[in-house]
């Protein structure tokens, strides 16, 4: 089957829905949109045993060609680009069907299926490209996509503003990729994986040139998965309606970043300088977020920190060379995240728009679905045991004692707070009394089937998940399948962890622990003594630093943003205003000048023009003869 | 040849058969006639086996029958895109078709004779067609002085061929570049030749209009019926620019010796051309300085000839397309925006911005005549100035520096149309041809390599 | 064959020539009467033919005298169109001068 089609049908959907979504009735809209993902789903399923055999590699043609330089057109299924298609069709599906009754009374309706379907044709170019350029082809692409979905409710200038921060701040770390793309070419000749890959493998080049790609396409991945210093734009881009930050801010493009570097795995084995650096800026986000998270009060805002803490965590794994558990943490993530965001838009639209989780409580019994599946969510994203997200922490976990005892323990304080700040917001909301004045608990109301139905989907996800990578001390004849799955892919593979048994049943019991006490001090605090977040006035000290997300915004502000802005008015009014602009008037009026000189000569006279044009051949014919 | 038969046949046939009837009636006729001609010249099909005309006067190469494809296309382009004018008799029709019979005689000319004869069956209906508005005074005007300095310049050109049968002994092209080589191999041209050369250069370059033999063109283009304005701005500088290559390529063993004088010819056109056309208050006028302009870019077309490693005439083709399209385009829009407000000067384009499909397709007519790229103007600047480039940078800098001149006063018309918007009729109809030229402008801006053979 | 043409010097033929195209250019340049510049340029016309055929019969190809029989039938035409042209002026402004019309410039 020809791997065209899976990128057809997104952009088929895109274009359609682009063009005639207005005069189309909204079911249509949906419906079409939505079977126009999940059709490439059952395709890429169907796939399955081709991909076990070899990668599926599209008939390719020239993209550009430069000098020597040729980049192709040329698309790649393998293992690991089936399990990432698998994940944005699957789950963009659900979310499509879900935005379907979440966006109902939207005016622009058909203009949001036609970007959710752009976005997934080009997160598909991103994963299936068969060279870097493919994928940063992909990467602007969903970049874009990201931005106007952020911005989808343009009006309201807070959320434009959010929609170029997400911009800019990607900007910047593309600026990163597209550098490591140029060295790339400079030292390898080529984009295309395979012969870049078996490049790095065989010819041995100085390590500086290997740590330099591999920190700059770093750079790239800082800016898609915000990580430090990029990470402020994420939780901004809660703006966009919450399917969005479903789809593309949890589960599917932040998720790039992490998607490049398991691509690269042989350049980062061979740069354990760049690794180290991965290591530490995914620990430092990691807790960074955690703590941030602490003190948010609103809904979506805690969950886009604990993504960008849940991103930091992978991004550990990917320092300490665990790439498979890297993989592992993506799926899972992309299970419970894109659950609770999608249970954090049911509450919403129960609440009629109201984020706020000081104004809600209580709500487990006006919406019981919600609840319950929102409960399972939290339960996997806090390490619950034998839930999805129990299993692959603590397998990135397992790889981080190997590596340092103190990498080992900030990361299990991190997971720690993980489940603190997930507690601490599933009480305020679905526990205690309601509290809110301007909207009766009779109007809360439980969400369409539409809606409820990719919860239980997700959920049942998110309670399972853990069979795809199952460790081995529970079985040992299906463990690690997609450790075993995604082997062959790599050069070097994943870093080998010997751990003795009773150490790693230690280790569990560090984890269970860790959820125990964050579990019981939260219910102590929100349920049993009935505690309510405390207003923003209220705040003292370290709750109104971490509530004010540690002043960075501020920081960014008046570091960069100021300074560039007031080099911008002095080029506008000075340098350009005094200097282009009046150089330029003055060239216009020395033509124009010259123009009405020449005018003059065009007199309307015959006799004029006649002489001149006498005058002037005999002037050639004089030059032309006798000089 | 063919298809010149057919021109012929088609002119003679509107002429009679539509001597009382309204042009309305003959209008598609002519075009269907003309773009039939146009698919025979592309076809290269030979519908006169019968007829044998010595390769010594007029033969067509396969370069050539594009030439006359792309004269039988924008003769019907301008005779469809612009409103039937008289209701008594479809005599200009005729005259134009006859004038077009003249313009593909000239594409295939070989021969000294037969490039008079081109030129003269080209420009003698034009005397009449520039004057068509008998009563308009202005009309009057284009048309004596079109006459006159049109008859001063052939005579010239005539006294040029003269000069040069006495150098070279023959009046066939072919034979001259024989002459010329030897020459060349000397180093000594005879005054004769020389005096001949240039002769001959003034009268081409008179039609073309190039500077300083271009005053006739603002005078006459203004004064004109805006039908023929657009005819002439296009038909006679595809066919002028023809022979002049034509011309060129036979001496184009003295190339070393004419290239200075084009090159500055080319510049003085691109100055003066750009210069005057930024102080004008009427668009029709701005056109003609823009189409000296024009010519002065095209001139460099003939600083290539000789070098192997350009194709001078598919450049100069492609340049061709874009620039008569665009024209047509432009002529058009200006004559429509004149009927709609009744007014000469730029303020006849105020507040069309309400009208938006009329405006879109204006903007793509005015970027394409100023070169903007994803237009067809682009396109033959692109693969022109690139290429002249390594001739002669100082020439190709002089039409840079013009270009960006131009989009000063190309650009006008844009802001009164985008400035008063209280005057706006937003319902004025415009014909269905006019979004074709828009259409044909991105097409050739976004695959010029389909139209440069 | 030895014809009293070819007897006379070529170069006699071609100052003629260029005297009498001379005459007729400086009759146009400095003339006012339209009708008087149409004459004029008809005299350059037929200077060139004369031209041509002195050429021709001196160097005994026909091409040069075929093209005088085009020149005279062009210019033939293009007299009977200019004074068309002369009789429209005059009728709309009972003027035959040349710079009578100067309106359109600039």
């Amino acid at each position: 089957m020809n791997l065209y089609i899976l990128l057809a049908l997104p952009l088929l959907g895109f274009t359609i829905n682009g063009l005639f979504g207005k005069q189309l009735p909204k079911f249509v809209v949906g419906a079409l949109a939505s079977s126009l993902v999940f059709i490439p789903f059952v395709l890429a399923l169907t796939l399955w045993s081709e991909v076990k055999e070899a990668a599926i590699v599209s008939q390719p043609f020239t993209f550009l060609q430069v000098g020597d330089l040729n980049i192709e057109f040329k698309l790649m299924l393998d293992r690991l680009s089936l399990i990432m298609t698998l994940i944005i069709t699957g789950i963009g599906t659900l979310i499509h069907l879900y935005s379907m009754a979440y966006m109902a009374d939207d005016a622009g309706y058909y203009k949001f299926f036609s970007y959710l379907n752009l976005f997934i044709f080009n997160m598909l170019i991103l994963v299936l490209g068969a060279n870097f350029m493919m994928l940063f082809f992909g990467w602007e692409g969903v970049g874009l996509c990201s931005y106007l979905l952020i911005g989808f409710w343009y009006h309201n200038p807070d959320f434009g503003y959010a929609a170029r921060k997400a911009f800019v701040m990607n900007r910047i770390g593309d600026l990163g990729l597209l550098l490591g793309l140029f060295m790339i070419i400079q030292h390898f000749g080529s984009l295309d994986y395979q012969v870049v890959f078996s490049e790095i493998a065989k010819v041995s080049h100085p390590q500086w040139v290997y740590t330099s790609i591999a920190v700059l396409l770093f750079v790239g991945a800082m800016g898609k998965s915000a990580q430090i210093p990029l990470y402020t734009w994420l939780p901004d881009a809660m703006a966009g309606p919450t399917p969005v930050s479903a789809l593309i801010h949890a589960a599917t493009m932040v998720t790039a970043g992490v998607y490049l570097v398991v691509r690269s795995e042989v350049l980062y084995t061979l740069a354990p300088m760049a690794r180290d650096l991965i290591l530490y800026v995914g620990l430092a986000t990691s807790l960074l977020a955690a703590f941030i998270g602490l003190k948010q009060n609103d809904i979506k805002k805690v969950l886009a920190y604990s993504t960008v803490s849940q991103l930091g965590l992978m991004f550990i794994a990917l320092g300490c060379g665990a790439y498979s558990a890297a993989m592992f943490h993506l799926a899972t993530h992309a299970f419970f995240k894109a659950l609770l965001f999608l249970g954090s838009g049911s509450v919403i639209h129960g609440m009629h728009h109201e984020q706020d989780i000081r104004k809600m409580g209580g709500l487990r019994k006006a919406m019981p679905l919600t609840y319950v599946t929102f409960l399972i969510g939290t339960l996997a994203i806090s390490g619950f045991p034998f839930l999805s997200g129990f299993f692959s922490k603590d397998e990135i976990l397992l790889h981080t004692f190997h590596h340092s005892p103190w990498v080992y323990g900030l990361s299990v304080f991190s997971a720690g707070l993980t489940g603190i700040y997930m507690f601490r917001m599933f009480f305020l909301t679905f526990h205690g009394t309601y509290r809110n004045d301007h909207y009766a608990f009779e109007k809360v109301h439980e969400s369409p089937i539409l809606m409820t139905l990719p919860l239980m989907v997700l959920a049942a996800l998110s309670l399972s998940g853990g069979l795809l990578n199952l460790p081995h001390y529970l079985t040992h004849s299906h463990s690690e399948a997609l450790a075993h799955w995604l082997e062959p892919l790599f050069v070097f593979g994943d870093a080998a962890v010997h751990v003795e048994p009773s150490t790693e049943w230690a280790l569990l019991g560090v984890a269970v622990s860790v959820f125990v006490i964050a579990f019981v001090w939260m219910r102590q605090k929100y349920v049993v003594q009935g505690r309510v977040a405390e207003n923003d006035d209220q705040m003292s000290g370290s709750a109104k630093l971490l509530a004010h997300k540690f002043y960075v915004d501020e920081l960014y502000d008046s570091l960069f943003a100021k300074p560039l802005q007031a080099l911008g008015t002095w080029t506008y009014r000075v340098l350009d205003r005094k200097g282009f602009v009046a150089f330029t008037d003055l060239m216009g009026k020395v033509t124009h000048w010259k123009g009405q000189t020449l005018a003059r000569i065009q007199s309307g006279n015959i006799e004029l023009y006649l002489i001149i044009m006498v005058l002037a051949a005999a002037l050639m014919l004089g030059i032309e003869l006798f000089a | 040849m063919s298809a010149l038969l057919i021109v012929f046949a088609a002119a003679i046939l509107v002429l009679f058969l539509g001597i009382n009837k309204p042009e309305s009636a003959m209008k598609w006729p002519s075009v269907i006639l003309l773009m039939l001609a146009g698919l025979v010249a592309l076809s290269g099909v030979d519908l006169a086996t019968w007829l044998t005309v010595p390769e010594s006067m007029i033969s067509y190469s396969s370069m050539d029958r594009l030439f006359v494809a792309l004269l039988c296309g924008i003769g019907a382009l301008v005779i469809a895109v612009f409103d039937a004018l008289s209701s008594k008799g479809s005599d200009r029709l005729g005259l134009m078709m006859l004038s077009l019979t003249g313009a593909v005689m000239l594409v295939g000319q070989e021969n000294l004779v037969m490039m008079f004869l081109g030129i003269e069956v080209m420009s003698i209906p034009l005397y009449v067609l520039a004057g068509s508005d008998k009563q308009n005074i202005f009309s009057n005007e284009a048309a004596i002085k079109y006459f006159l300095l049109g008859a001063f310049s052939t005579a010239i050109l005539l006294l040029g061929s003269a000069f040069l049968y006495g150098a070279t002994g023959t009046l066939v092209l072919q034979s001259m570049t024989h002459k010329a080589s030897m020459y060349a191999h000397f180093g000594v041209y005879p005054p004769m030749l020389v005096a001949g050369l240039v002769l001959l250069a003034v009268g081409l370059l008179f039609k073309v209009s190039a500077v300083p033999f271009h005053f006739w063109a603002p005078d006459v283009y203004e004064g004109s019926p805006t039908r023929s304005t657009a005819f002439m701005a296009t038909i006679v500088k595809i066919a002028g620019f023809s022979a002049l290559l034509r011309v060129t390529m036979a001496f184009e063993p003295m190339s070393l010796w004419y290239q200075n004088a084009v090159a500055i010819l080319a510049i003085l056109s691109i100055i003066v051309g750009n210069m005057m056309g930024l102080v004008q208050s009427s668009p029709k006028r701005m056109l003609a300085y823009s189409s000296i302009a024009h010519a002065g870019y095209m001139l460099l077309v003939l600083l290539l000839v000789g070098q192997a490693q350009f194709e001078a005439d598919s450049i100069l083709y492609l340049y061709l397309v874009a620039y008569s399209i665009a024209s047509t385009g432009a002529f058009a829009w200006i004559e429509w925006a004149t009927q709609r407000s009744g007014k000469m000067d730029f303020t006849m384009f105020n507040g069309l911005s309400s009208n938006r499909w009329a405006i879109v397709n204006m903007v793509i007519v005015f970027l394409s005549l100023a070169g903007i790229p994803l237009t067809a103007g682009f396109a033959g600047k692109y693969y022109l100035f690139a290429s002249a480039f390594s001739i002669h940078p100082l020439a190709v800098g002089f039409a840079l520096l013009g270009t960006l001149l131009s989009i000063a006063y190309y650009f006008r018309a844009f802001r009164f149309a985008f400035a008063d918007t209280q005057e706006s009729t937003p319902n004025a109809k415009f014909s269905w041809v006019l979004m074709l030229v828009s259409v044909a402008i991105l097409l050739v801006g976004c695959a010029p390599m389909w139209f440069m053979p | 064959m030895n014809t009293v043409f070819q007897q006379v010097d070529i170069s006699h033929y071609i100052y003629l020539s260029t005297v009498l195209f001379s005459i007729g250019l400086f009759g146009v340049l400095f003339r006012r009467n339209a009708i008087v510049l149409l004459m004029c340029i008809e005299l350059m016309l037929n200077s060139v033919n004369l031209l041509l055929t002195a050429l021709s019969t001196y160097m005994g190809d026909a091409g040069g005298q075929l093209f005088v029989f085009f020149i005279m039938v062009v210019a033939a035409a293009e007299a009977a169109v200019g004074l068309a042209i002369l009789v429209m002026v005059y009728r709309n402004t009972r003027n035959t001068t040349v710079n009578f019309l100067s309106n359109l410039k600039g």
